[in-house]
């Protein structure tokens, strides 16, 4: 198995390889001629492909030895089939830590743009939870740290959704406004699994997004989010032999300049367990700033991740934690970022420990 | 000497003149309704932010090459960012699904003009001074190109 999924990605590599002759930015560097062919207005699709990876060494005191990690290998895909209609794929190639290969579609979605304001997206994608869920995700290179911040790993948010997503803008007197309203799927049986196919219990996740931009700071972005689905039973589990109701309040504030990022997202996560009738409530937060002098960016990051005590949903993955991140980005080209990033981690039921990592994160 | 003393001199005056003025022009085609944009509208245009004309057309953007007097002036009073920034910029769209691709880039200003000569629903900046009948030139809040105070305008 594992050497089929080998076989898979090199297939994809040596296809991606091929197609590196029309990188994205090459259209930056487009010429007359090729517009001219043809109606320019309205020009053949074009297959354009991007991808992104990164490539660490870690000290890590939770950990058993110092290491190097091969990161996610993410292939982008995209093509515009017509002024209306686009498509979008994200195929993903990583390793576990049991040195496993795994193969995922992380998006693959065609979008109907009928004006700025009515949009419709089909397909599988970024649940639109806030800021980092659908601008940094899988790239580490568009990102400035080395890793994500505690809430947007490990599917404590249901970060992929398969559905229908409404989005659109509109421009009023003093500020920008987004709205984004998605029917999905929703989350799996288990927090790692995925309802690409089968919904197992046919009810559907019903997600809202509002942001806002106002004129008077011209970078400050923020905007809430509500998410409700049924979580369906896991008969495997006898802890979870009935359905769980989630509730998911989110809030976040942005601001970008030339020189200054700011991040900050927060979010509640209630269930409410059919088995044992409780209710348990998840908060996660993450603070972080960062400011860019010419090619390089230090950068600190505060984390808070607190689970409901006992949540069987979350079972796997319980560690409440405060995490404080500092390091220094360094751009030598625009397509790689060199990161430098010491993290100090303060768990509650386990000892403080504290990692270094030295990444290099890049787009091809 | 008195030939060396004549070209130093020379070279002191013409470093004081000041640098020939660019003034930029935004064009559409001539079927576009649209005649004139604020500086926001336009900079929500520019960066695609806002993507179809009122009329429900697509905004077909179209660029300059990096390194033009052109781009680099509306890098500047437009994007507010380099260029490297910008093609950052235009990647974080891609990727988030909000445009397929980088916008279209043309060589020169009459290549630009040339074609949005030819596409309705296109949008590009030129030297003003090779604007012509072709095309229309918009009013970027109430002004054209040369009047006092005019948006886009920096050295050649």
């Amino acid at each position: 198995m594992q050497e089929a999924e080998v076989s898979r990605f090199l297939i994809v590599l040596v296809a991606a390889c091929l197609f590196l002759p029309l990188p994205a930015w090459s259209q930056e560097e487009d010429h007359e001629e090729r517009g001219e062919q043809g109606d320019p207005a309205h020009p053949a699709p074009q297959l354009i492909i991007k991808g992104f990876t990164d490539i660490s060494f870690s000290e890590n005191q939770d950990e058993n030895e110092n290491t190097f990690t091969l990161g996610q290998f993410d292939l982008f895909i995209t093509s515009a089939l017509s002024d209306k209609f686009s498509f979008l794929s994200e195929v993903v190639y990583r390793f576990g830590r049991d040195n496993k290969a795994s193969f995922e579609i992380e998006r693959v979605q065609v979008k109907y743009s009928h004006s700025d304001q009515i949009n419709l997206v089909l397909g599988r994608m970024h649940t639109p939870l806030g800021y980092w869920n659908e601008t940094y995700h899988h790239g580490a290179w568009f990102q400035t740290t080395a890793f994500r911040p505690e809430v947007e790993d490990s599917n404590v948010l249901p970060q992929h959704e398969i559905g229908l997503q409404f989005l659109g803008s509109q421009r009023f007197p003093s500020l920008d406004f987004e709205y984004n309203i998605s029917i999905a799927n929703g989350r799996a049986r288990t927090i790692s699994e995925n309802q690409t196919v089968q919904d197992f219990n046919g009810l559907k996740a019903v997600n809202i997004l509002l942001k806002a931009s106002p004129d008077a700071l011209p970078g400050l972005k923020f905007g809430f989010n509500t998410y409700i689905d049924k979580i369906p039973a896991d008969p495997a589990v006898p802890a979870r032999n009935g359905e769980i109701d989630e509730l998911i309040l989110g809030a976040h504030l942005v601001y970008l300049s030339a020189n200054i990022e700011f991040l900050s997202e927060f979010a509640h996560i209630s269930h409410d367990d059919e088995v044992s009738g409780k209710d348990f409530e998840t908060t996660g937060y993450y603070i972080q700033g960062a400011y860019q002098y010419q090619k390089w960016k230090p950068y600190y990051r505060f984390d808070y991740l607190n689970f409901g005590d006992g949540d069987p949903y979350y079972a796997s993955i319980l560690l409440d934690q405060k995490k404080h991140t500092a390091g220094v980005r360094f751009d030598p080209i625009l397509w790689l970022g060199l990161k430098i990033e010491y993290s100090f981690t303060r768990p509650r039921i386990k000892d403080s420990f504290s990692s270094i990592t030295l990444q290099t994160a890049f787009t091809f | 000497m008195e030939r060396a003393m004549f070209f130093f001199m020379c070279m002191l005056i013409l470093a004081g003149l000041p640098a020939e003025a660019l003034d930029i022009a935004v064009i559409v085609n001539k079927q576009n309704p649209v005649s004139k944009l604020t500086s926001m509208e336009l900079s929500k245009i520019l960066k695609l932010e806002k993507q179809y004309w009122e009329g429900g057309m697509k905004v077909y953007l179209v660029l300059q090459e990096s390194g033009s007097s052109e781009k680099q002036i509306v890098l500047k009073r437009v994007y507010r960012m380099d260029d490297e920034g910008l093609k950052k910029y235009w990647l974080g769209k891609m990727f988030r699904g909000e445009i397929s691709s980088f916008p279209k880039t043309l060589g020169s200003s009459e290549a630009v003009k040339r074609f949005i000569s030819q596409v309705p629903n296109a949008i590009g900046f030129i030297d003003n001074s090779t604007a012509d009948a072709s095309v229309k030139v918009l009013l970027v809040d109430g002004r054209t190109p040369g009047d006092q105070g005019y948006s886009l305008t920096g050295d050649k």
